[in-house]
């Protein structure tokens, strides 16, 4: 009997519960705007945020479960972030570009090479880099390797040179092209030692031109990287 | 990694003599040119980033392009009925030379205009290609500077 009464009785009062606690949760969802659109009190889920941004971690939950405009507000934080981060790397490529210029390692013609990157082929700077550098590698070891002959075949040099010299100077790699310029006379002349000496300074001018091309592929990747990460939001 | 293959991809065809195909499948939107007439260029070069940026560069002028590998490849299309407003042929292609190339599309009767490129240039090669029957003899890298004025002449008179 007396558990039945205590039941009628709980039962009687969960109405006024209830009023209380929607008062409540209004309360709350107040206070929860409050801090989501200030950022008050959740600075640990913003820190958290920015050190997944910064290392690259996509962040997948924000507990407890995100409100849109939890979602919104840190779209908005990285879309920005990840906007000032491509501004600066791309404004950091082309000054890399133009130092190269000024040393004469890169003449104009790597600028065709960044033209043609758009929309459609957003990796072309990087897959041309990558595929310059593992022909030229190729083609240097060739020469290389009949030049060392005891009886050289220049004709075989020759073409290597050609191929060299041709993807050269499509990407910009005007002091490749004078070395194979050099070595071509010597190979017209028939001269081992020259042809020794002009492939070795071949192989120098690559180095210095494969180390700042690599370092303008690594820029190139940093950019990508951000835009993986944009599109995960 | 990217491959020769995977670059331009779109309407590749195997013909069978060494040498592929790569269609111009992706036109890019906005072309840096644009020309009154539709027109179409064949780029012959064994070289392939020589091939990929001369392509490229046509293509983002607004030029319909396709290229290959070899003068057999070259002469094959033609052959199949395939027509270009422009033809550019590297020197030293391998098996067919350029030059060969270049006689022998000329001897199918092929008038259209023919440019023919060399990483160097050396007199003996220029005058070996221009008797071939190539219109002008030019030295690598085949940029936008060398070949609008071309376009331009092939686009006033089309």
């Amino acid at each position: 009997m007396r558990k039945f009464l205590l039941t009628v009785a709980w039962l009687r009062m969960l109405p006024s519960l209830r009023q209380i606690f929607s008062s409540l949760g209004a309360l709350m969802d107040i206070g929860y705007a409050f801090v989501v659109l200030t950022g008050v009190g959740r600075m640990d889920l913003i820190v958290k945020g920015w050190q997944d941004f910064g290392s690259r971690k996509p962040v997948l939950n924000l507990t407890p479960s995100p409100s849109k405009l939890e979602y919104i507000f840190f779209h908005n934080v990285f879309s920005q972030g990840k906007k000032m981060a491509e501004t600066d790397v791309k404004q950091q490529i082309k000054d890399y570009v133009q130092t190269m210029h000024e040393q004469g390692i890169l003449d104009h013609n790597f600028e065709n090479v960044q033209n043609l990157q758009c929309q459609e082929n957003p990796h072309f700077v990087l897959e041309i880099i990558d595929m310059f550098c593992r022909d030229a590698e190729i083609c240097i070891a060739e020469m290389a390797k009949y030049v060392d002959e005891p009886v050289v075949d220049y004709a075989k040099v020759t073409g290597f040179i050609h191929q060299l010299k041709g993807s050269s100077s499509s990407v910009g790699g005007c002091r490749i092209v004078v070395a194979c310029r050099e070595l071509r006379k010597a190979t017209e002349n028939k001269m081992k030692e020259g042809c020794l000496e002009a492939c070795n300074k071949i192989k120098r001018e690559y180095f210095v031109v494969r180390d700042n091309l690599n370092a303008i592929a690594k820029m190139e990747r940093s950019i990508h990287t951000d835009d993986a990460m944009a599109g995960i939001f | 990694m990217a491959s020769d293959t995977d670059y331009d991809s779109d309407g590749m065809r195997d013909n069978g003599n060494g040498g592929s195909s790569e269609g111009n499948g992706r036109r890019r939107r906005h072309p840096m040119m644009t020309w009154r007439n539709n027109l179409r260029a064949l780029v012959v070069d064994n070289g392939r980033i020589c091939r990929i940026m001369e392509s490229g560069l046509l293509d983002a002028y607004g030029v319909e392009v396709e290229a290959v590998g070899t003068g057999e490849a070259a002469v094959e299309l033609i052959a199949s009925g395939e027509t270009f407003d422009l033809i550019v042929i590297e020197m030293f292609l391998p098996f067919m030379s350029g030059p060969e190339t270049a006689r022998t599309i000329r001897e199918m009767g092929i008038t259209s205009k023919i440019l023919g490129i060399a990483p160097m240039y050396w007199e003996k090669d220029a005058q070996e290609f221009l008797a071939a029957g190539i219109d002008e003899f030019l030295e690598k890298p085949f940029t936008p500077e060398l070949f609008v004025p071309f376009l331009r002449e092939i686009d006033n008179q089309k």
